[in-house]
């Protein structure tokens, strides 16, 4: 199971949700989109529309499912399912 | 020693009224019925603050957006924008350098300070003696 | 420049103009102090107090959708979740904030959200 995330530096609920992985011990690889450089965030932005997500942080991907905006409940049952396999 | 140098009913609530007192110009300010006095020129680039928004106690300088809290003269926020980066200049960047030149017209050009100087050895001093009023740049 | 004095003046500013609009600062003090204090940052690297929780794209039209208060950019999604997207503003009758989630607007039904 893999739990990657775009995030903010500014942003409280993008540290809520690191928050909640961490205190959960389960690991996962983040970019802060505002401290990438200009290509990175062109990256990220290209990435995030063939996604069709707007701008709007935290994106959490576990495994291939994506949830934006600050989702505990959410977060549970995609990693409880990802267990489950 | 106070003068006087307006009537209440010449500033209307949220309104502004520019005076020259003695030479100087300074900004009567009407936030909801209190006046504020101010100076006249910009802590940025010295615009005329009484051709700007007043916005409360919040005055908004008509050139580069400063902001100042007008009960305590505080500058609130820098000039917006800081500088252009790779942003192309507007095609209309005439109607806005007209629009400079509109305000500094009202503004006048002053005498500069100057300050005493002492030269002892190979060291330079300057006696500033700033005052509450002056500027620290 | 004084950041508490910053954040007051943001405050002040914003109140008047989402009060119109059906909203009011979130009643979560902590929250719109953190947040304000994000905006004042952003303002002094930017120029502009964007919003805190969005990622600002390259384009200008794109960023102006994103200066706080961006409610009238995002009207429908915003009030079908009775706060703006980082909940530093919320709908006039909430009390508590507990029950505000951030809904993305792949989520909101199209009942709720006026497209064309």
């Amino acid at each position: 199971m893999k739990v990657f995330m775009y995030t903010l530096s500014t942003c409280p609920w993008c540290r809520k949700t690191k928050q909640f992985f961490r205190e959960k011990n389960i690991p996962f690889e983040y970019v802060d989109y505002d401290l990438a450089d200009e290509k990175e965030q062109d990256r990220i932005l290209d990435e995030l529309s063939r996604l069709n997500v707007t701008h709007a942080f935290p994106v959490v991907m576990i495994d291939a499912n994506i949830v934006v905006g600050y989702n505990p409940e959410k977060y549970i049952e995609l990693l409880d399912k990802g267990k489950q396999k | 020693m106070f003068v006087e140098v307006a009537k209440m009913s010449e500033i209307a609530k949220g309104g502004m009224k520019a005076v020259e007192v003695n030479g100087r110009w300074i900004v009567l300010c009407n936030d909801n019925g209190r006046i504020y006095a101010i100076e006249r020129r910009c802590g940025h680039m010295s615009a005329p603050l009484d051709m700007g928004t007043l916005n409360g106690y919040i005055l908004t300088c008509p050139m580069h957006h400063s902001q100042f809290d007008i009960t305590s003269g505080e500058a609130l926020s820098e000039p917006v924008p800081r500088d252009f980066g790779d942003e192309v200049p507007p095609k209309n960047m005439g109607i806005y350098l007209q629009n400079i030149a509109m305000l500094m017209s009202h503004i006048k050009t002053c005498d500069i300070k100057t300050y005493p100087v002492k030269v002892e050895g190979d060291s330079i001093k300057v006696d500033l003696e700033l005052k509450d009023c002056d500027r620290l740049i | 420049m004084n950041v508490e004095s910053r954040k007051k003046a943001l405050r002040y500013q914003f109140e008047k103009v989402v009060d119109p609009l059906g909203y009011k600062f979130s009643p979560d003090e902590e929250l719109v102090d953190f947040l304000l204090e994000q905006e004042v940052f952003l303002e002094r690297k930017h120029g502009i107090p964007y919003c805190p929780c969005q990622g600002l794209p390259k384009d200008r039209e794109g960023r102006m959708k994103l200066v706080c208060p961006c409610i009238p950019f995002h009207r429908e999604q915003f009030d079908y979740m009775k706060c703006c997207w980082c909940l530093l503003y919320v709908h006039k009758d909430v009390t508590d904030t507990s029950g505000l989630r951030q809904i993305p607007l792949s989520e909101i039904p199209a009942a709720g959200l006026k497209r064309g």
